[in-house]
């Protein structure tokens, strides 16, 4: 007995790690349980709290780099929307003869994000806006580029959004003209791949990716990403879809928050 | 309790660090790891038990931070890396600087090959580019930890 003592008292520091790696598989087999996120909503009031760290000179170069990009875009928009115009009045006039109830307009909140998290690898962003603001756990966030995920976690004054690019995320897709309709799961970095569709060579590389609004969170139509590559693994009878998403959630500073998206919503 | 207050606030410190200064600092979308180089020089300083128990908490911090589905993959790394850094605790003045050194990177990338195998588990991620994200986390840690150490040695408490 006083042998098996002195083993134990020998390798105390080999079975403290062992303590430690079988709670951390726990963990790892268990990340989505409410303990889980009642840890983080406890982490996301105190990042929500602090305020940020001052402007420094990068800063207001990257400012200055950011806002000639906005400039720009604000220019293709407005060219584009000059286009729409026309577009929407013939869309009206149609609506008209049609009897169609008029469209609702999503309703946005503009938001900072605050924190990208302590990791190596980023799969949630924190944004600076909260159950205060309106904001809701399952409303989708976008960036000027497109979809960039869902509001997941949400305090009063912070929210931390489940990123398209994290390895849990899947989203019903359409793709191209066609409107073929798949599911979305993200592969490294930000590449993705839509798979259990039939192509026939109706999708080719530039297509477009939107949500296909099969889904409570998601309204249809919003932007996720361009077509990259088709390909067939030898075996399968389904292509595989790899694309490119449109939004980079590693560099994104300011976000949209979709509060309301139609009377389904 | 004097020192668990000091180390708590540099662990504090350096969580915030991690949060606002790392995603500047990135290379090839690998951030460095400050808190990792911190549970080294505690390790090293304090032994394994220490080096368990903050490597522990502070790689469960950086999960709760940073991910809504993956608790645990830093946790799990960083208590494996507070184990083996913490036989350095007493072998410092025995060891050679360059085993040291060696032994630091081996720790790093111990560190790097089981939280990066975590995270890439349910994608199709390729053994290249698994590989090369190992290689990228390990070396800036390394280079971070080893470039420190020439300027605030490693020391064990009792020493």
């Amino acid at each position: 007995m006083r042998n098996l003592f002195e083993l134990l008292f020998y390798i105390r520091e080999l079975l403290y790690l062992l303590l430690a790696i079988i709670i951390s598989l726990m963990l790892l087999l268990t990340g989505e349980s409410r303990q889980a996120l009642t840890l983080q909503a406890g982490y996301i009031e105190i990042v929500g709290s602090i305020p940020r760290p001052g402007l420094d000179l990068s800063d207001f170069i990257s400012y200055k780099q950011e806002n000639q990009v906005l400039r720009q875009q604000l220019l293709r928009y407005s060219l584009l929307n000059a286009e729409l115009a026309d577009v929407a009045r013939e869309n009206e006039h149609l609506r008209e003869i049609l009897q169609f109830t008029e469209n609702t307009p999503y309703d946005l909140q503009v938001a900072e994000v605050i924190s990208r998290g302590a990791s190596s690898v980023v799969s949630t962003v924190t944004l600076n806006v909260g159950r205060d603001q309106g904001i809701m756990s399952n409303q989708p966030v976008l960036s000027t580029d497109g979809l960039i995920g869902k509001t997941a976690n949400v305090s009063a004054r912070a929210t931390v959004v489940h990123l398209i690019n994290d390895r849990n995320f899947r989203l019903s897709v359409k793709l191209g003209e066609a409107g073929l309709r798949g599911i979305l799961r993200p592969l490294h970095g930000s590449l993705g791949e839509v798979s259990g569709i039939t192509t026939d060579g109706m999708i080719k590389p530039g297509d477009k990716v939107l949500t296909s609004g099969f889904s409570d969170i998601y309204p249809k139509n919003l932007p996720v990403a361009v077509v990259e590559e088709v390909y067939s693994i030898p075996g399968e009878t389904y292509s595989r879809v790899r694309v490119h998403m449109l939004a980079d959630p590693k560099v994104v500073e300011h976000v949209f928050v979709m509060k309301w998206h139609g009377p389904d919503s | 309790m004097g020192q668990i207050l000091k180390i708590t606030l540099v662990l504090f410190m350096t969580m915030l660090a991690q949060l606002y200064a790392a995603p500047m600092l990135s290379i090839a979308d690998v951030r460095p790891d400050f808190i990792l180089v911190l549970i080294i020089f505690l390790s090293s300083r304090y032994g394994r038990f220490v080096g368990i128990t903050i490597g522990f908490l502070a790689g469960l911090s950086q999960d709760i931070s940073g991910s809504l589905t993956v608790l645990g993959a830093n946790a799990l790394a960083k208590s494996v890396v507070g184990y083996t850094v913490g036989t350095l605790n007493g072998n410092l003045a025995v060891w050679t600087p360059k085993v040291i050194n060696l032994y630091i990177f081996g720790s790093i990338l111990g560190h790097a090959l089981i939280y990066q195998t975590v995270m890439v588990q349910g994608l199709d991620t390729s053994w290249g580019i698994l590989a090369t994200n190992i290689l990228i986390e390990a070396l800036i840690s390394s280079i971070l930890v080893i470039s420190i150490r020439y300027m605030l040695p490693l020391v064990s408490a009792e020493a």
